[in-house]
């Protein structure tokens, strides 16, 4: 057989074409790959070590696949009361360590209709005390010659939430959520992309074991954390990416405002910078600041009479600033590495506005480890 | 041409680019009015309405073309034959039903380059009605080409006329071009990615023009012999070769190749990609 290839590439040699070397990699179809992600809040806090597997694949000449399978293992200790007992409002800590696992496993199914795509897709996580199942479609359309993708999309999440140590005790939550979404090649170097996404939880929204503890003189006030039954929100995402032919690199510039019907307003800006430094390797620094807003119910000492009332510091008024490093390195024409780390720090002062008083200091470092594999 | 061509290629400066560029130009329209067989012209039009009355003597090049069209008709044993475009008088791809057994079998005396009397430098189509067609040739040849061009510049550049792909040199800093290859059904979806350093990439498909009869899917490329398509083929086929021309005719004869495709590239240890 290799006789009419060479028959052919004589016959071609003999008219006015360059005959170049034959260098390709691999044809890559499906990515397959492994992370492991580790989370550690500081002072013996919560730490998360967290492996994932996912595989993309197509399955059908106009069908893709997608699966993702995580554990999680939780373990240290949480904030779970708060308390003015010694004068100023001190956050403590549960006195038992916990050790949790949280297994979640996602698949998404997209049929291809001509240019055009529409996914379906579920979720399930459990832990011990929690169970999250949610469905998902969304639906992709190309416009402008491709330079324009508008996607739609919705989703239902329902959570049943029980309680360690109360086994008759059920509660439910139902959140529905919708998205819009355009992304736009605005030139061959810059491509801006802006979602806007709606949620209306409705349901359980309490942590059943967080509480507030507050001394009135000699009267002692126990408070469990109590939250409005509704929880409406909007997000609103814009994401620009910018490459640099001059050094080869891609800047991206991304900015999140939030807000719900808690009273929690927040704005994220993230900066990012992909560089290739060789063939092989490749950098990302990026930057992040979050601000928000408290939730209209928060508070370090019993509420009065309002009825909802939270110490949860995920619901104070406070400002974080995330630095990150991201390396990879590709190997062959298959194998892609890539290693990280960043550093999550908290401060009320770093609001924009002003913070949460009596809100602690909180710092939490990660590292992710990770590997694809094209084939 | 009739279909979407782009050339990358790196450069300090923007005016010896576009100098570059303008001269790739001018050579893909230089072909285009060699061998159009829509062009009345054109030495494709001049042999054709000659048939069954002389013979036509050919300039060097297209000389050149028509012994590596002979060779592809004889090294695929008769499945690479640039007479079968009298086909389309009996296909009508942008319909919705197919022909019947007797018009495709009436286009059959037309068709086959063992009927033709190719005598460097005269071609000579001995039946009226005959047709040659470099439809399966041109833009491979057009794209190599101009990656030629290139290459004599010392230019780093990749190529794509329609999908027929070169690569003249990897990026700077030895990167590989990242090549998406279309899925048959989905133009935005990709069935595969190619890193590609150098070489050409082509690509043969019945996606384009076909028609879709209960269930079953009759692509425009035929089989000289039957005037049908293969049946159980492939959707699409791309090949890497060390110039288009020839990834582009191991592509179409794979198409008809039928379910011996896969079998039929590996076994000639070519680079290929085939989405059933």
């Amino acid at each position: 057989m290799r006789s009419a290839l060479h028959a052919l590439a004589a016959a071609a040699a003999a008219l006015p074409l360059v005959s170049l070397p034959v260098r390709a990699g691999q044809i890559e179809e499906a990515k397959t790959g492994l992370n492991l992600f580790s989370y550690q809040e500081r002072d013996g806090r919560i730490g998360v070590l967290s492996p994932t597997a996912w595989v993309q694949a197509p399955v059908a000449r106009d069908l893709d696949f997608e699966a993702r399978v995580t554990f999680d293992s939780v373990a240290g200790a949480s904030p779970q009361y708060v308390s003015n007992e010694g004068g100023p409002v001190v956050h403590t800590l549960s006195s038992a360590s916990i050790r949790e696992w949280r297994k979640e496993g996602m698949f998404k199914a997209t049929r291809w209709l001509g240019d055009d795509s529409l996914s379906l897709g579920a979720d399930v996580s459990s832990e011990h005390d929690y169970l999250s199942q949610t469905l998902s479609t969304d639906a992709k359309f190309e416009f402008l010659n491709k330079n324009v993708t508008w996607a739609i999309g919705a989703s239902v999440t329902g959570d049943a939430i029980s309680f360690t140590g109360f086994p008759d005790i059920h509660q439910r939550r139902v959140t529905r959520g919708v998205f819009t979404g355009i992304t736009q090649i605005l030139s061959p170097t810059d491509i801006l992309q802006s979602n806007l996404a709606f949620t209306n939880g409705r349901g359980y929204f309490d942590d059943h074991y967080e509480y507030t503890v507050s001394f009135l003189g000699r009267r002692v006030f126990l408070d469990r954390d109590r939250r409005p039954d509704a929880r409406h929100s909007l997000s609103w995402l814009t994401r620009w990416k910018h490459y640099v032919p001059a050094l080869g690199a891609a800047l991206g510039l991304d900015y999140r405002y939030y807000q719900d019907s808690w009273g929690i307003r927040s704005h994220m800006s993230e900066l990012s910078w992909h560089q290739p430094l060789s063939t092989t390797w490749s950098a990302r620094p990026v930057v992040r600041y979050y601000t928000q807003s408290a939730a209209s119910f928060y508070s370090t000492t019993v509420a009065s009479s309002s009825g909802v009332s939270s110490s949860d510091t995920r619901l104070a008024a406070f400002g974080t600033l995330t630095l990150a490093f991201n390396l990879s390195a590709r190997l062959g024409d298959r194998d892609t590495f890539e290693i990280g780390a960043g550093r999550y720090v908290q401060r009320s002062s770093w609001r924009f506005g002003s913070g949460s008083p009596d809100l602690p200091r909180f710092d939490a470092s990660y590292a992710m480890l990770g590997w694809t594999r094209t084939f | 041409m009739s279909c979407r061509n782009e050339i990358q290629l790196f450069s300090d400066s923007s005016e010896t680019a576009q100098a570059a560029f303008e001269e790739t130009v001018e050579e893909v329209q230089r072909i285009e009015l060699l061998w159009s067989r829509y062009r009345p012209d054109s030495i494709v039009t001049c042999i054709n309405e000659s048939a069954g009355r002389k013979p036509v003597v050919v300039d060097e090049e297209t000389a050149g073309l028509l012994d590596y069209a002979a060779t592809a008709w004889r090294e695929s044993d008769g499945l690479f034959d640039i007479t079968s475009g009298v086909f389309r008088r009996a296909w009508n791809f942008s319909s919705d039903h197919i022909p019947t057994k007797e018009t495709v079998n009436a286009c059959l005396p037309l068709v086959g380059w063992d009927k033709v009397v190719w005598q460097r430098p005269e071609i000579y189509l001995p039946v009226s009605g005959m047709e040659i067609d470099f439809g399966g040739l041109g833009k491979e040849y057009a794209a190599d080409r101009v990656a030629s061009l290139l290459v004599e510049h010392g230019w780093i550049a990749l190529i794509n006329l329609g999908g027929d792909i070169v690569a003249s040199a990897p990026r700077p800093g030895d990167e590989p071009w990242q090549i998406g290859i279309r899925n048959p059904d989905a133009a935005s979806r990709l069935s595969g990615h190619l890193p590609l350093y150098s070489g050409a990439l082509a690509t043969s498909g019945d996606y384009e023009r076909c028609i879709e009869v209960n269930g079953q899917r009759y692509g425009h490329i035929l089989n000289p012999r039957s005037g049908w398509p293969a049946a159980d083929g492939p959707a699409s086929v791309s090949v890497i070769a060390q110039n288009c021309l020839l990834a582009g005719t191991l592509a179409t004869v794979a198409m008809l190749k039928g379910v011996e495709a896969k079998r039929w590239l590996d076994s000639m240890g070519t680079v290929n990609h085939l989405v059933w």
